[in-house]
C-alpha cells in the first residue's frame, strides 16, 4: 500500500515562487487577472504564505508553500454529496471534475483553503492554446479544483513502470513543485516505504503538521525554521 | 377528488421530467454520428489479409508509447515508392510518397480531454486485442466513416471490472 506524502523544509524555502509557477504551467491553471486576485478568486493551487516575526530590523521571516495536504481522514470527502472528491487507494484526495456540482461544501469544510472554485470560464490567450499541457484536464465554470499531487504524472508513471516490467522507483513520480524547487526544500515519495527520503524526514523532530488538532491527518509535513 | 389528481400530478411530475430526459437521450443517441471522411480510400483488409501485414507494422506507436499513432507518408513510402496494383487509391498514396507530402488522414477515435488513455498499458501489459475496441477492421474494404465499436465509459468500466483492474476515478481521469 502506498501512501504518497511530502515534507517542506521551511528552513531551505527562500519563497522564491518556482513551485507556484511549475503547478500553474502544470495544471493549465488560468490566469485571473489582477482584480479577479484581489477579490479573492486566484485559481493557483499553490500558495505561499509568509510568515513575519519580530520587529524591524530583527525580523525573522517564514515562508510556508501550502497546497492540498491530501488528508488521510479529509473533510472534503465526506461533505461531497455526488461522490466528486474522494480518497483513493494510493491515499490521493481526488477530485473528479465530470462529477462536480458546484455546491462548494468541500471548499467550506476544508480547514486549509485549499480548494478552488471556477467562477469562470478558463481563459486562455488564443496564442497560449498549444502550449497547454495536453494530461491535464482544462477545468469548466462552475466545478472546485485543487491541488492533485499531479497524480497524472503519477499515471504514466505507473504505465512505464509497467511497461518496463519493474517497481515504481522514487524518481518515477515527483509532482511538478517537487521537481522545480530550485533549494531543495521539497522531498516526495511514498511514506510508508523506507527507501524513499520523506519516510524518514518525517520522524525528524522539527516535524510538523498545520492544524494538526483537527485529526485530518495531512500528507504534507513541515520542517519547522530553526535559527542557524 | 381534485385534490387527489393534483397530489398525482406532483408526484408524477419527477417520473415525467425524467421521461422527457431519457427521451431527449435517446434521440442524441440516434441522430446519425458526422461521418469521418478519409482523404484517401485506404483498403486495411488488402493490406492485413493479402500483404499479410499486422496492425502494429503501421500503427507503430501502440504497443511502446501512450498513443497508437497514425502512420506518416515514411512508413508507406517502405512499400508503394512505386505502383503495384491498379486502384486509384494505390496511385495517390505513390503521388504522396513521391512528393513527400503527408496525407490528411482523419482521426476515427478521439479519447476526450478529461481522460488519460495509454496504449502501451492496454495492448501491452494487458494483452488486449485491437479488436475488442477497433473491431473488425481486417474486414473493411473502404475507410470506415464512424467507429466500428461504440466506446462509452460504461464499456471501459465493464472491461476493468471483468478483469479485476481498478476502476479509480482518478485512474483514468486527470
Amino acid at each position: 500500500m502506498t501512501k504518497w506524502g511530502m515534507v517542506i523544509d521551511l528552513n531551505k524555502c527562500t519563497g522564491c515562487g518556482a513551485c507556484v509557477n511549475a503547478c500553474r504551467i502544470e495544471n493549465n491553471i488560468p490566469n485571473v487577472g489582477p482584480e479577479a486576485a484581489h477579490n479573492g478568486r486566484s485559481m493557483d493551487w499553490m500558495q505561499i504564505v509568509t510568515e513575519y516575526d519580530g520587529e524591524y530590523p530583527d525580523i525573522r521571516i517564514t515562508h510556508i508553500p501550502l497546497l492540498c495536504f491530501q488528508c488521510d481522514n479529509a473533510p472534503c470527502t465526506k461533505v461531497c454529496p455526488v461522490h466528486a472528491t474522494y480518497q483513493n487507494s494510493d491515499g490521493l484526495v481526488g477530485q473528479v471534475y465530470y462529477r462536480c456540482i458546484g455546491c462548494r461544501f468541500c471548499m467550506a469544510a476544508c480547514p486549509y483553503s485549499a480548494k478552488k472554485f471556477n467562477y469562470a470560464e478558463p481563459d486562455v490567450p488564443e496564442e497560449y492554446e498549444n502550449h497547454l499541457n495536453p494530461d491535464v484536464t482544462r477545468r469548466m465554470k462552475g466545478v472546485v479544483e485543487k491541488c492533485s499531487f499531479c497524480h497524472h504524472r503519477l499515471a504514466h508513471a505507473k504505465d512505464l513502470a509497467r511497461y518496463e516490467d519493474r517497481d515504481l522507483r522514487e524518481s518515477d513520480f515527483q509532482p511538478a513543485c517537487v521537481e522545480s524547487c530550485p533549494a531543495d526544500a521539497m522531498v516526495f515519495g511514498d511514506l510508508e516505504n523506507p527507501d524513499h527520503t520523506v519516510h524518514d524526514l518525517k520522524d525528524s523532530s522539527r516535524v510538523f503538521r498545520l492544524e494538526e488538532e483537527l485529526g485530518t491527518e495531512p500528507k504534507v509535513y513541515y520542517l519547522k525554521k530553526e535559527d542557524k | 377528488m381534485k385534490m387527489q389528481i393534483w397530489n398525482l400530478f406532483r408526484v408524477r411530475g419527477a417520473g415525467l421530467l425524467f421521461l422527457v430526459g431519457f427521451g431527449a437521450l435517446l434521440l442524441m443517441r440516434c441522430g446519425s454520428p458526422k461521418e469521418i471522411v478519409q482523404p484517401i480510400a485506404y483498403n486495411h483488409k488488402v493490406h492485413l489479409t493479402e500483404a499479410g501485414l499486422d496492425c502494429r507494422d503501421c500503427h507503430k506507436g501502440v504497443e511502446n508509447s501512450i498513443r497508437a499513432t497514425i502512420p506518416s507518408i515514411k512508413v508507406c513510402a517502405s512499400c508503394h515508392s512505386k505502383i503495384k496494383g491498379k486502384s486509384t487509391a494505390e496511385a495517390q498514396v505513390v503521388e504522396a510518397v513521391k512528393s513527400g507530402t503527408e496525407i490528411p488522414w482523419q482521426r476515427i477515435y478521439r479519447v476526450p480531454d478529461h481522460v488519460f488513455f495509454s496504449h502501451r498499458r492496454h495492448v501491452t501489459a494487458g494483452k488486449i486485442a485491437c479488436k475488442t475496441c477497433h473491431g473488425d477492421v481486417e474486414k473493411l474494404t473502404k475507410p470506415a466513416s464512424h467507429q466500428l465499436v461504440p466506446i462509452a465509459m460504461k464499456t471501459c468500466m465493464k472491461c476493468h471490472d471483468n478483469k479485476s483492474i481498478s476502476n479509480d476515478c482518478i485512474h483514468c481521469h486527470v
